[in-house]
């Protein structure tokens, strides 16, 4: 209980360091996690990502190499996915599809439990980072989940002979596409971000029930949509030739997602700093000049 | 061209130009916070 509230308390100050911290916006000196209390640091533990200068170093140093590997994978997807990889003798080339639709599908609703963990640590430990990266994560969310709907319907136009049904899994996606959007939203309507956070992780907490009902969508009810041919419990239901490909491709967007999410909170670290130290300065400036400078 | 490859090409063409655009949105905010931020601590 007491490493409980001593990790919340770290968390705490490295808000307020956020806000109020003089140091170089890239590397802050005061370090949270080898502690102004004298607490020792517990190396491989949640709160050393609390600070937020610890933070922008890592991510200095992780993105470039994060972003090369994702273009690298993605490069290498493309020519797979769009050239190396054969047609399907029932879909024909429309099978392509399925290497953007399926990474789509799994980041919409694999992003969103990342949500739902940004949002419990944020509302139990008040972590500066988790209200920062919720904030920047769902409108990358909710374009990842509009990609996967509008993929979807262009498969299942020529596939279905419908652009859309009210089937059980294409409602919930678009449920879950809704919820992304009101949490975008909802994060920003408030002039107190804080209180903007913490209602955006109740709506994502309350949301997180829409991602067992996609997932399990087409076994429950009866759906246009098939059922998952990736599963842990039986052999895959399509040949090695368009598994490793879209494997590979999932593997791509992955890192595109967590690049792009990493590189939005950096830039919301910055952005948050730069408010700090223009209210710092306009402060500053309205200060009234003390009588002995005016003396002097 | 058959007309499933203009679906395919859309499908592609859409996820890597949503993902693009991202990229790009985000390298602009993240320069213009850079050169506020420097330009702040100059003024400071």
């Amino acid at each position: 209980m007491g490493r409980f509230f001593r990790l919340r308390q770290r968390c705490i100050r490295g808000r307020q360091m956020l806000l109020t911290s003089r140091a170089s916006p890239y590397v802050v000196s005061v370090d949270t996690a080898s502690s102004p209390s004298g607490l020792p640091r517990q190396a491989g533990s949640l709160h050393r990502f609390a600070n937020p200068g610890r933070f922008l170093r890592l991510t200095e140093t992780w993105l470039p190499w994060l972003s090369g590997a994702a273009l690298l994978v993605l490069g290498i997807g493309v020519f797979w996915g769009l050239w190396l990889a054969p047609r399907d003798w029932q879909q024909g080339e429309t099978v392509r599809i399925m290497f953007v639709h399926v990474p789509m599908a799994w980041l919409a609703m694999g992003g969103y439990m990342g949500l739902a963990i940004l949002s419990v640590m944020s509302l139990i430990w008040r972590h500066p980072l988790a209200d920062l990266s919720a904030r920047e994560l769902s409108p990358i969310g909710a374009a990842v989940t509009a990609l996967c709907l509008l993929t979807g319907s262009l498969w299942g136009r020529p596939m279905w002979g419908t652009w859309w049904v009210w089937d059980a899994r294409l409602t919930s996606v678009l449920v879950l596409f809704f919820l992304w959007l009101g949490h975008a939203a909802l994060v920003r309507a408030f002039d107190d971000p804080e209180r903007g956070a913490r209602m955006g992780a109740i709506l994502a907490l309350v949301g997180v029930v829409n991602v067992p009902i996609v997932k399990f969508s087409v076994d429950w009810w009866n759906t246009l949509h098939q059922p998952a041919s990736v599963t842990r419990i039986n052999a895959p239901g399509m040949h090695v030739d368009i598994l490793y490909p879209l494997l590979w491709c999932t593997l791509g967007f992955s890192l595109a997602f967590a690049a792009l999410v990493l590189a939005a909170t950096r830039a919301a670290v910055m952005e948050r700093r730069v408010r700090a130290l223009q209210m710092a300065a306009a402060r500053r400036a309205d200060a009234p000049t003390p009588l002995w400078s005016a003396e002097a | 061209m058959t007309l499933h490859w203009i679906y395919v090409l859309l499908s592609w063409g859409a996820v890597l130009g949503v993902f693009t655009a991202l990229a790009i949105s985000v390298m602009v905010r993240h320069r213009a916070a850079r050169r506020q931020l420097a330009q702040l601590e100059r003024t400071r």
